[in-house]
């Protein structure tokens, strides 16, 4: 058994608090464009996007290189603002709020997997777990607790004093997926998760996805993999900036 | 020597690609060695390079000294010189010296001259041969004699239009003519700025009491100054037997020429600069071993292919050395221009002529020092960063895709820039402690309002004013002149100006108190026309001061004492009426006090002693110098009367000089100038290192958040906001601040107990100080992270997570 296969699925207690979304969709896009000026002329890498994400769903965004997807998670986690079109987030407009508006939206329900992990090296992996509450309203006893269970229910507590360059990549996207629960997002935003990952260790990271996905977590990934979108319930799929088709998966809950 | 060129090679053309690290390296190290360069150009010139005379570490200073009254370096009595040069076997030979201010007249006006009288064998003594003529012969200079002069090379070409038929001609000096015997070589100024030396051969049958001589001798061979001491203290304590009511308690000591010159106070504040400096220079290592460490990070690729290529370590680190040693060698050749500047603006804050001998000038023992320093520093600097970045640990370099430093490489860059900030505290601290030591100095208070004051010397030369009545009569005439001068309400003629000078020490002896010869109490004597004390101010105490007819009558017994001198005598009553009398100054008359006076500060601030402290004012015809300072109360600006007094006091004697006319004002800032040179010396010091190191903190917090843009950027994404992620640059950049200000702060203790001896006001632990300037340098040091700090917040969390 890999170290990472039993972690429990979170409690209901830990999952989404749902009483607070606002009723429709997570996410509704509309018409939403980006692009950037060259010298040779206006480079699209957005057109017209319009999409509805509904609470709890599982969505996998995918397409050739170039097509826009990262650009598109990073949008939706309110990490870029250069762009035009309507973007609601439960219910916040966010392309009428300003940058301060979006960071909080950001804090208080979005967690963000990389492909690359983007563990900080000189943080431990309790550390790391840390930094995310740490900017958020949580006082040091509470974050230590919130820690300590994280690190129990992601059965990591014999790591918690390591490094990440003392983990094989497997163990540091696990450290990546509990970071991003840890604060109970609403949205988890994960780019290619299991990119960097051998396939016995992709599987289980996605499992764990799907584990959070039925305990209410909202779920948008980015990925290459077939495979990998198979856990989701439909996939969107971009090309050059355009969103040129979308399909269910056919997953069962 | 060709894996050396090839090395050179390469390191001018990786400097020569990398220049704004050159440049910025290259700038740190010339500041560090150019302050050091500076300095050591100072420490040459006073303390290693030899004297022009022969042997100079042969030639020695004799003073009398009284320890048990902490009386040290006191000019010795015609009597004690005599008794030393046909006593002491080991000394060859004696000399004896007093400095004089003689009038020269010539064509036009009489010009004062600063000069020695001297025995006839001073310059024999000391190895020099004139220029022109001859040196005295034994003998001469005897009192009764035909008076004789020798000249200096520079005052013959300027007074006698360098005349070479001048020798055995007549001058006329302090109005009497004298044959000049010889010209000296150029630049000979002994001791330290003479231009003329006339023979005068010592009378011992002068009493004990007056004590004038500066003793100068030379040790005879074989023999050691420790000889030389045992000897005349032996000499002096037979001297003290046979004559107690003026020896007891007396020694002497002898000192080597270099030690009379340079005191101790000069050498500790030497040693500080030096500290100092060096403190400078390693402030500026340290930021370039940062800049180093920053581009080993960046050039670790570069070498771990040279290693995997098959490069030896060794010559990894010679090579990188080699860069090092490059960039100290231009940094040292522009410091050397830099020490120029430097020596030339601070030599020309320095009022007073140098001793002839105080050559301050980049000979080749400085620039061998520059050479060294130069080497040494680029090892220094290089040496750290050679040994970590030529030991690529390929393994991790891999993992990371060499994309930075470990966390060693990070600790280390800290710890260097919280040394930087520790030295900075120290230098800074010594600088504010020297600044408010200057400015205790200019808010002293000198006992007297010192605005709306004129001062003047004259001498009174010449037979016309051989008697005390035709000085006394000389002088209340100037005065009557002066007070006559519009603007001007009152004029005295004392011997010493107050702030300035001092006084001759005299025994006081107390009507009623008999005291056992040689323990009386010393107190400091000061002569004067009536109204000195309206001149400055201050009416007195108690009592009344002289009249006209008893500051002309050599025969008053009357005297004032200062308010100090008057509570040690009488702290119970009035001192007005008591009677003391002042052996070996006022002969053995009693003095009766009229009056007692406000405290004056005598002497410069912070050269007073415990006899400047009690002051006694006798009338000038008690003590009737021919060297008088003229002051002069006006009611308007004081520079504004120069004119028509300097007229006034020339149409009452044309052959007499009337010199140093300056306000009391410029007075008392002329006599602060050590303190003002030394506090804008270390001034510069401290800011050079503040500049310093604030580019080392701006520096490395620059590196740190160039270094975390990918972990800014997934905290950013993690929900950082702007504020937290400055908050976090800042609080980084202030733990190191903290650090090195905390270890700055012990330091400072250090340096402060070190200065203590050469401040004037201020204590070595001065809280203020110690508490404000870690205070200051830690707002410079957080300044210095605030633009890295905004920097981070900017940092765009899509690239930073893409750059990966």
């Amino acid at each position: 058994m890999s170290w990472f296969s039993s972690v429990r699925p979170a409690s209901p207690a830990d999952a989404a608090d749902v009483d607070d979304i606002p009723p429709g969709p997570v996410i509704a896009l509309r018409d939403i464009e980006k692009s950037y000026k060259l010298p040779a002329g206006q480079s699209w890498v957005l057109r017209r996007i319009n999409i509805d994400i509904q609470p709890g769903e599982f969505v996998t965004i995918m397409g050739p290189s170039g097509a826009g997807k990262s650009t598109l998670l990073a949008l939706l986690g309110m990490l870029d603002a250069e762009w035009d079109g309507e973007y609601h987030f439960l219910g916040h407009p966010v392309h009428r709020l300003p940058h301060k508006e979006r960071i909080a939206l950001n804090k208080r329900y979005i967690g963000f997997v990389f492909q690359q992990y983007h563990l900080l090296d000189d943080l431990t992996v309790a550390e790391n777990l840390d930094v995310p509450l740490s900017y958020r309203d949580y006082r040091k006893s509470e974050r230590a607790a919130i820690v300590a269970d994280t690190l129990d229910r992601f059965q990591m507590v014999g790591k918690k004093d390591l490094y990440p360059r003392q983990l094989s990549g497997g163990q540091q996207q696990l450290v990546g997926v509990a970071r991003a629960v840890i604060a109970k997002p609403k949205l988890i935003l994960a780019d290619e998760p299991t990119g960097n990952l051998h396939s016995s260790q992709a599987r289980e990271i996605m499992e764990l996805f799907t584990k959070l996905n039925e305990a209410g977590t909202t779920i948008v990934q980015v990925t290459h993999s077939e495979e990998n979108a198979a856990y989701g319930d439909r996939i969107i799929e971009l090309k050059d900036g355009w969103v040129v088709g979308e399909r269910t998966t056919g997953r069962t809950r | 020597m060709e894996t050396l060129r090839q090395d050179l090679r390469y390191a001018l053309r990786t400097l020569a690609r990398s220049r704004a690290f050159a440049a910025s390296a290259v700038l740190c190290l010339a500041l560090g060695i150019g302050l050091n360069t500076a300095v050591f150009s100072l420490v040459n010139a006073i303390l290693l390079r030899p004297f022009d005379f022969r042997d100079p570490d042969r030639v020695v200073a004799v003073y009398a000294a009284h320890p048990a009254r902490g009386i040290h370096k006191m000019d010795a009595s015609a009597a004690d010189y005599w008794e030393w040069k046909e006593g002491a076997r080991s000394l060859a030979d004696l000399a004896a010296l007093s400095g004089h201010s003689f009038a020269l007249a010539g064509d036009g006006a009489a010009e004062r001259v600063e000069g020695m009288y001297t025995t006839p064998n001073l310059f024999a003594m000391l190895g020099y041969a004139p220029a022109l003529g001859r040196l005295p012969a034994a003998g001469e200079g005897r009192e009764g004699s035909a008076p004789l002069v020798l000249l200096s090379h520079a005052l013959w070409e300027r007074r006698l239009g360098s005349d070479p038929g001048i020798v055995g001609r007549a001058v006329l000096v302090d109005g009497v003519p004298h044959t000049v015997i010889g010209v000296m070589p150029r630049g000979v100024q002994f001791p330290e700025t003479a231009e003329l030396w006339v023979p005068s051969i010592p009378d011992r049958t002068e009493p004990r009491s007056s004590s004038y001589l500066w003793v100068l001798g030379r040790l005879a061979p074989g023999r050691t100054v420790a000889d030389a001491q045992r000897e005349v203290a032996d000499i002096s304590a037979r001297a003290a037997a046979a004559h107690p009511e003026t020896n007891r308690g007396w020694t002497a000591e002898v000192m080597t020429f270099r030690d009379d010159m340079v005191d101790g106070q000069l050498r500790t504040l030497l040693g500080l600069m030096l500290a100092a400096v060096g403190f400078v220079l390693l402030i500026a290592c340290a930021n370039v071993a940062n800049l180093l460490l920053a581009r080993g990070a960046v050039r670790s690729r570069e070498l771990a292919l040279r290693a995997a290529l098959g490069a030896a370590r060794r010559r990894l680190v010679r090579q990188m050395l080699t860069e090092s040693v490059v960039v100290a060698v231009v940094g040292g050749a522009l410091g050397v221009l830099i020490s120029v500047w430097w020596l030339d603006a601070i030599l020309a804050t320095i009022p007073e002529r140098l001793p002839y001998w105080l050559r301050v000038e980049l000979d080749g023992r400085v620039l061998a020092y520059t050479a060294l320093l130069s080497v040494g520093t680029g090892l220094l600097f290089g040496m750290l960063p050679a040994l970590r970045t030529s030991r690529p640990d390929l393994q991790t370099m891999l993992r990371s895709g060499g994309r930075g430093e470990t966390g060693n490489a990070g600790r280390l860059r800290g710890a260097l820039v919280a040394g930087e900030i520790a030295l900075a505290v120290m230098l800074l601290t010594a600088a504010t402690l020297m600044t408010r030591g200057f400015l205790a100095v200019t808010r002293a208070d000198a006992g007297f309002d010192t605005r709306g004051m004129l001062t003047m010397r004259t001498f009174l030369a010449g037979p016309r004013y051989d008697s005390v009545k035709a000085r006394a009569a000389y002088l209340n005439e100037a005065v009557r002149r002066l007070e006559a001068v519009p603007a001007v309400t009152r004029a005295a003629a004392t011997t010493a100006i107050p702030t300035d000078d001092g006084g001759p020490l005299a025994r006081l002896v107390v009507d009623g108190r008999p005291a056992e010869p040689g323990s009386e109490l010393l107190v400091s004597c000061f002569a004067s026309t009536p109204g000195l004390f309206d001149v400055l101010g201050t009416p007195l105490l108690e009592g009344r001061s002289f009249t006209a007819q008893e500051a002309a009558d050599p025969a008053a017994a009357v005297v004032v004492l200062n308010r100090r001198l008057a509570r040690q005598l009488w702290p119970e009553g009035s001192a007005v009426g008591h009677r003391i009398r002042l052996p070996g100054v006022t002969d053995s008359t009693w003095l009766t006090v009229i009056g007692v006076a406000r405290d004056l500060q005598y002497e410069e601030f912070g050269e007073e002693t415990p006899q400047s402290r009690l002051q006694i004012h006798l009338p000038y015809a008690r003590m009737p110098h021919r060297t008088m300072a003229i002051l002069v109360r006006a009611s308007r600006e004081p520079a504004a009367v120069v004119g028509p007094v300097r007229e006034a006091m020339r149409t009452l004697d044309t052959t007499l000089p009337t010199f140093d006319i300056r306000t009391m004002d410029e007075v008392r800032a002329y006599t602060m100038w050590p303190s003002r040179v030394f506090s804008q010396t270390f001034n510069s010091f401290a800011l050079v290192a503040l500049v310093l190191a604030a580019l080392g903190i701006y520096g490395v917090m620059s590196y740190h958040v160039a270094q975390r843009v990918r972990s800014i950027g997934v905290r950013m994404a993690l929900g950082a906001s702007p504020g937290a992620v400055r908050r976090e640059v800042l609080r980084h950049g202030a733990g190191l601040a903290l650090a090195g200000a905390l270890a700055g702060v012990l330091g400072a203790l250090a340096v402060g107990r070190a200065m203590a001896g050469v401040m004037y006001g201020v204590g070595g632990t001065d809280p203020l100080t110690l508490l404000g300037v870690p205070l200051v340098l830690g707002a410079v040091a957080l300044l210095a992270c605030y633009l890295p700090a905004r920097r981070a917040t900017r940092i765009d969390p899509i690239q930073a997570l893409r750059s990966e």
